[in-house]
């Protein structure tokens, strides 16, 4: 079958789910587009569909992230519990520089549906997520070159890599608890449709995280309060953790707001997050702000 | 640069230390321009006559809104897209075409009916690895600022429009630095739709006229359904047909020209 007649298909199931759901939704538990997300953005993630700017403190590169949360529908059957069916989407891009220009070295893409719960301070999310990687344009004249050994000066790489075809899909649950608003703890699971290397057979991958927050304290009409996140994964294809720290501030219209700004400094170490780097070491230290909205 | 976090931060500090404001309001004030595909939005659109498809993230971050008079408001915010071009060329791939970025921040200002909105806006086009081995890529890297005034004349009717001037150039040409955009929207009244949601029918019509490549008429036609859960809800979803005729509004093809229909499905989350 044509592949765009197959995501023709996609849209149309999605439009006709849209247009069901609210079928569905007879009763006062139910409501469509809400404003908030009922699983709580994992924070401490850095693929987490969110607005941020991460600046390398150690190297040459920029992280520009966009991306968000569209809660299509919400069951609320009571008070402490909820149930929600959405999308999300993010967009991730490497960024080099040499002087007042900043040579793209790599795209990510992320696009997927989410279901997700919460029952008291308990609260869950499974996705499936398609992900595809591009190697920047930047890399250009370096991949016109056979041996791939001559750089233009104006293109001095963040890393060096030749193209990878990076375009695969996982299914991934979290599961999280929250027992009160300054700690929380979270642990999440998934598999990949492929394996990224090829005979490692270890599709599975693991994650553990938490984090940590200081009692607000006001700033005129508004609160602010400090922050720690700590997240681990385990890639079982590479065989490596990857780890990232963040503390930072965390900047609200008041406590209760689900909108935020956040500044922080982040530590990551492992290998890259952007999939045409997968297999090289990567170590940062970084200033980033993040917009939850 | 490294420093701007810095200054934006302290900046807000001040800000809202110095008088009343309105942190990270809701919803902007200058309503976005939902008839303008460079608008931050998420969205994707098919192209059924091209196997072509465009993919749209994009965010509006406001971070303030203050009142100066009973009838003024003021709002500061910055917003950032990126919106890429896939295109189908076998089962289940998409290679991408071209991806542009934008980033900017602006000022807005509304009174009653009449908003504006003056914004600096930096956008970079980088070729996809479609096209890597195949296509030599230019420095596709500009900045702009655009000021737009829109008059709402009801609920239902909306026209905006305003000048804008190109800063910065690269690739660097001696074409006409200014261009316009406008546009008007209009819209139905709502009705009831499945289980207490609503909608309404919507029409825009979006233009925009440049000095480049010897003069370009860019204009976006969309007629579609906008849906929401409630009449005043903020969050909406709408689904529309788009036929866009003008130059490419990717930086890497903006010198080829380019017409098509378009299926869009846009989330206002």
């Amino acid at each position: 079958m044509n592949s765009f007649l197959k995501i023709k298909q996609l849209l149309l199931f999605l439009i006709l789910c849209l247009g069901t759901a609210p079928l569905c939704a007879g009763s006062a538990d139910w409501s469509f587009l809400p404003a908030s997300t009922v699983f709580k953005p994992l924070i401490g993630e850095s693929r987490e569909p969110l607005m941020g700017i991460v600046a390398y403190l150690d190297q040459l590169g920029y992280e520009g992230q966009v991306g968000g949360t569209v809660e299509l529908v919400r069951y609320s059957p009571q008070d402490d519990t909820r149930f929600a069916w959405g999308l999300f989407a993010l967009g991730d891009i490497l960024l080099g520089e040499d002087g007042a220009t900043f040579p793209m070295k790599d795209a990510d893409f992320y696009i997927g549906t989410y279901f997700s719960g919460q029952l008291g301070d308990f609260s869950f999310r499974v996705e499936g997520l398609h992900e595809s990687t591009h190697l920047g344009d930047s890399y250009q004249t370096t991949v016109q070159t056979s041996q791939g050994d001559y750089l233009d000066s104006s293109q001095i790489p963040l890393y060096y890599n030749q193209e990878v075809t990076y375009t695969r899909e996982n299914v991934n649950g979290t599961i999280s608890i929250q027992p009160s608003e300054f700690f929380r703890l979270y642990a999440g699971a998934g598999v990949w449709d492929i394996p990224l290397i090829e005979g490692v057979s270890d599709p599975i991958f693991t994650s553990f995280g938490t984090e940590v927050y200081s009692p607000y304290w006001p700033v005129d009409h508004s609160a602010m309060r400090a922050y720690l996140t700590g997240s681990l994964q385990w890639k079982g294809d590479q065989e490596i953790w990857d780890m990232e720290v963040q503390l930072g501030l965390q900047w609200k219209a008041f406590a209760a707001a689900d909108r935020a700004l956040r500044v922080a400094v982040l530590y990551y170490t492992g290998d890259s997050q952007f999939g045409q780097f997968y297999n090289v070491p990567d170590t940062h230290l970084a200033l980033a702000s993040f917009f939850d909205f | 640069m490294k420093l701007i976090f810095l200054f934006c931060f302290l900046s807000l500090t001040g800000a809202v230390l110095a008088d009343h404001w309105d942190f990270l309001p809701a919803e902007p004030l200058f309503s976005p321009l939902i008839g303008d595909l460079r608008e931050p939005q998420y969205a994707v659109v098919a192209r059924p006559d091209q196997n072509h498809f465009d993919g749209s993230i994009g965010q509006i971050v406001e971070f303030l809104q203050w009142q100066t008079n009973d009838t003024t408001k003021w709002a500061w915010g910055i917003d950032g897209a990126g919106i890429l071009q896939l295109v189908a060329t076998g089962p289940a791939t998409y290679p991408l075409v071209v991806s542009d970025w934008y980033l900017g921040t602006y000022f807005s200002e509304r009174s009653g009916n009449l908003s504006n909105r003056l914004e600096y806006e930096h956008v970079s086009s980088h070729l996809g690895d479609y096209l890597i081995y195949t296509v030599p890529r230019i420095i596709y890297s500009r900045e702009s600022l655009q000021w737009t005034t829109s008059y709402d004349f009801s609920p239902e009717f909306r026209l905006y429009g305003g000048p804008c001037y190109w800063t910065h150039l690269s690739p660097d040409s001696d074409d006409p630095r200014f261009f316009f955009h406008a546009g008007m929207e209009i819209y139905t009244d709502y009705f009831r739709l499945f289980a207490g949601t609503h909608g309404r029918g919507y029409f825009t019509y979006d233009v925009k006229v440049l000095g480049e490549a010897g003069g370009v008429v860019d204009q976006t036609f969309q007629l579609g359904i906008q849906w929401r859960w409630k009449t005043d809800s903020d969050q909406s979803i709408r689904m529309a047909v788009i036929y866009y005729t003008g130059n490419n509004e990717y930086g890497q093809f903006y010198l080829n020209s380019d017409s098509y229909w378009g299926l869009g499905i846009f989330f206002v989350p």
